[in-house]
């Protein structure tokens, strides 16, 4: 179809086969699957010495860990005589049930759950000629190690993080939260990844229909591969009209269990060092894990200086326009001359002047973003302070301008949240150009926008404004923004519906 | 209600939002973006009533900058003409909002120029009212480089057309700093000019002058020099109660040895002679008012001169 005209043909279908692979469980089978895969091995063992009795290991290399095949299935299999002297169907039933050391075996009669198996690491065990085979897990344990968060730096407080291991992420949270009511559910999602996809709540605290949904939710995902963030956020949140985030990211597994013990919904995913957190309203993605680390008055005080920080971040640019366009009067004389002056040989308009150096300082942020940390933090440097001392000095920005964009984009940098933050940086744009266009008039309007905006969002049911709009009907007071003294705490948030509201005594 | 419907509704919605915000641009409701280097910021304005109203305005620059203040005039049959009228004398449009101070001459018309402070777009309520002994325009043309330079100054005589306007609305009567261009341009205070809603009442000049200011409580810091000796007043307090008008002058001694009746005899001469025409711009008798509940609402017997003065005098040592 052209590019101006004519309707976009409909998507073709998302054809699904089930069984995903057909035929019996044979080594014929296994090796039409894995035709031209390198990394697919296959060998014939006697067992226990046992000409007339021989067996076929198949594993993918890379993906075992070969001492465990060799000094656990092999090496057993090989020299237990008694197992040789069995027939097949009691040497079978041996060895399912220990005569190998492994710690799960488990039987496989479809070739689906075999092939599944092998990717997963397991190594198969067949017998010639029978459709079954004994699935040992002797999968190798390769994985990066648990290190610092780098995006929630803790200064008084646990140091680990999540990794991309999704065991060792239910073990991390399992360190953290011993309790036996906490559950662990898994899914499958992505035809061609199969991510395990584990749903984690804790029972007699979590709502239960947030559970349900949340996994009808996963359910539903049917894709192809499940390999960024995106991949699952945009499959669960409520509504992608938004650029603000609905669902909470944590790479810190104490912060993931407070949510968890809070009454929230969580999620981990094989391959992403993250979990997520359901439901999640806007001051979540305000407050720090470091919040209930520090003395609850400086906590609030930091609190209350990022609220305002998003104010600063989010209006600092429109309200600059519209003062400096259409109500000079708001600015102090002093001020007023001093921008007047500033302003004089500069060539562009006021909003242009604005949503260039808007733009400069995203474009700069990406540059650091993408390139290795050393030669990012030089562009930064560059980027901000060679460039733009040499643009004031050309004449090109003024000084306000460039104090104005600075002072907004460093008060976003206090969003404990790069979601909220890339969100806010969005509107600030908005906020900006109806500024420019109508003053402060647009800068209201702009306002309106983004409450009403704000105010039809929702997080697994939950408002996103709460606490300050709905609270299922509970007063917080002062509560929305300040931390309370932890001993005074004593309630779940009741917009999570938990099952059991009290926390303490 | 059907997704489909939700969807179409909610376009229909921000369709109509942007049909009548390009609607309301377009017939002009919103206000004009003007770019700041467009602009010649007024910081002060001179007016003189007569048969034209003239004006004149300084433009404010940077201390730090070379660039000359501009002075420009104009007039018309109107306050709002003769502002109006400036437009046209200067490269870039003279704009009243950052207009700090209000220079009338006496034949200017007070209410006139109040109705039109309280109604232009761009003039402020905070803007400091002076009275020109004389003709404004000419003594800010005198004085242009310091009216300049002054932009953000305090004055603590300074009083603004937003606390004026209440005042004559309550009392009738207003004091508003005078001045009297000086022997090199520059302005130099010339007591307190009375207003009331018809002009210029009148004048406070010399101990009538401080005897206003006693009565407003701003001569703290005020050297005066007794017959002994001299004093630096440290705090004045006022109040009128039962007839009787109290004040309590708190003073150090710096120079001689300074007596306290001198104080008080000072003291009870200066409020004497602000009280005299019977100009209550310091609203004396509502504060004696609030002072006794019960009598709210009567009427004091007597006029303002008819009250008792009795000044306490307080030398300390520091």
């Amino acid at each position: 179809m052209g590019f101006f005209g004519g309707r976009p043909a409909p998507d073709p279908p998302h054809p699904r086969q089930e069984p995903r692979l057909n035929g019996g469980l044979t080594m014929e089978n296994l090796g039409r699957v894995f035709e031209n895969c390198v990394d697919y091995n296959r060998r014939s063992v006697t067992v226990g010495g046992n000409e007339a009795l021989r067996c076929e290991l198949v594993f993918i290399a890379g993906m075992v860990r070969m001492e465990r095949v060799s000094d656990y299935v092999l090496r057993p299999l090989a020299q237990d005589r008694e197992l040789g002297r069995m027939g097949e169907a009691v040497a079978w039933e041996k060895m399912r049930s220990g005569a190998l050391y492994s710690l799960s075996v488990t039987e496989r009669v479809t070739l689906d759950q075999a092939v599944e198996d092998l990717i997963d690491g397991n190594c198969l065990l067949l017998f010639p000629g029978k459709e079954r085979a004994l699935s040992f897990n002797v999968g190798t344990e390769e994985k990066r190690g648990i290190g610092d968060p780098e995006n929630e730096v803790s200064v008084k407080g646990p140091r680990d993080s999540f990794v991309e291991n999704l065991r060792t992420n239910t073990s991390l949270t399992r360190r953290h939260l011993k309790a036996p009511e906490l559950k662990i559910r898994e899914q499958v999602v992505g035809r061609q990844t199969l991510t395990p996809v584990d749903i984690l709540w804790v029972e007699g605290i979590a709502d239960r229909a947030t559970v349900a949904e949340l996994e009808r939710r996963v359910e539903d995902i049917d894709i192809d591969a499940l390999l960024a963030t995106g991949n699952l956020e945009e499959y669960i949140v409520d509504s992608l009209d938004t650029a603000f985030p609905l669902a909470q990211s944590t790479e810190r597994p104490d912060r993931f269990c407070y949510g968890l013990c809070q009454g929230r919904v969580g999620l981990l995913v094989e391959g992403l060092p993250l979990g997520y957190l359901v439901p999640a309203v806007v001051g979540d993605f305000l407050r720090t894990p470091q919040d209930r680390a520090e003395n609850w008055l400086a906590a609030s005080a930091l609190t209350v200086l990022r609220w305002l920080c998003l104010l600063v971040t989010l209006y600092l640019p429109g309200l600059y326009l519209a003062m400096v366009n259409f109500h000079p009067e708001m600015i102090p004389t002093r001020l007023a001359l001093s921008i007047m002056a500033a302003r004089r040989d500069v060539p562009f308009s006021a909003l242009f002047e604005t949503l260039l150096l808007l733009l400069a300082f995203e474009v700069l942020q990406e540059a650091g973003l993408r390139l290795p940390q050393s030669i990012g933090q030089t562009v930064s440097i560059l980027g901000g302070l060679v460039v733009g001392s040499a643009a004031v000095e050309a004449r090109l920005i003024s000084p306000a301008v460039l104090v104005v964009v600075a002072g907004a984009g460093i008060a976003g940098y206090t969003m404990p949240s790069q979601d909220l933050a890339a969100a806010l940086r969005l509107w600030r744009f908005l906020l900006a150009l109806l500024a420019g266009w109508m003053g402060l008039f647009g800068v209201v309007l702009g306002t309106v926008l983004l409450v009403g905006h704000l105010a039809g969002l929702e997080s697994f049911g939950v408002a996103y404004l709460t606490p300050f709009a709905v609270n299922a009907g509970e007063r917080t007071g002062p509560r929305a923004l300040l931390r309370q003294p932890l001993p005074a705490d004593k309630l779940r948030p009741g917009y999570l519906n938990p099952a059991n509201r009290r926390k303490q005594r | 209600m059907t997704g489909n419907g939700d969807e179409r509704m909610r376009r229909h919605r921000w369709a109509l939002a942007l049909a009548v915000l390009l609607g309301v641009k377009a017939l002009g409701f919103l206000p004009q973006a003007r770019e700041p280097e467009e602009r010649k910021l007024v910081t002060a304005l001179a007016v003189d009533g007569g048969e034209e109203i003239r004006v004149t305005a300084v433009t404010g620059v940077r201390v730090t900058e070379e660039e000359e203040a501009e002075v420009l005039a104009g007039t018309g049959p109107s306050l709002a003409q003769a502002c109006r009228s400036l437009r046209g004398r200067s490269a870039r449009r003279p704009y009243l909002g950052q207009t700090e101070q209000l220079l009338l001459g006496e034949a200017q018309d007070l209410e006139e120029t109040l109705d039109f402070v309280l109604s232009d777009r761009e003039l402020r309520l905070d803007t400091l009212l002076y009275i020109i002994r004389g003709t404004a325009g000419e003594a800010l043309a005198a004085s242009v480089k310091k009216v300049a330079g002054e932009t953000g100054g305090q004055d603590p005589r300074g009083r603004t057309v937003g606390e004026i306007l209440p005042r004559l609305a309550q009392e009738e009567f207003a004091l508003a700093p005078a001045l009297i261009p000086g022997d090199e341009g520059a302005l130099e205070p010339a007591g307190w000019a009375v207003l009331s809603p018809d002009g210029v009442a009148g004048y406070f000049e010399g101990e009538a002058a401080l005897g206003a200011s006693l009565l407003a409580k701003l001569e703290t810091g005020q050297v005066v020099t007794l017959p002994s000796g001299a004093v630096e007043l440290l705090a004045v307090r006022t109040w009128a109660v039962d007839g009787v008008l109290r004040c309590t002058l708190t003073a150090r001694a710096v120079e001689g040895d300074p007596e306290r009746g001198e104080l008080e005899a000072w003291g009870e001469r200066c409020l004497g002679l602000a009280l005299a025409p019977g100009w209550d711009c310091w609203g004396l008798d509502r504060e004696e008012a609030l002072l006794r509940p019960l009598t709210w609402g009567k009427e004091r017997d007597g006029s303002l001169e008819d009250l008792k003065i009795m000044v306490t005098g307080k030398l300390v040592e520091t």
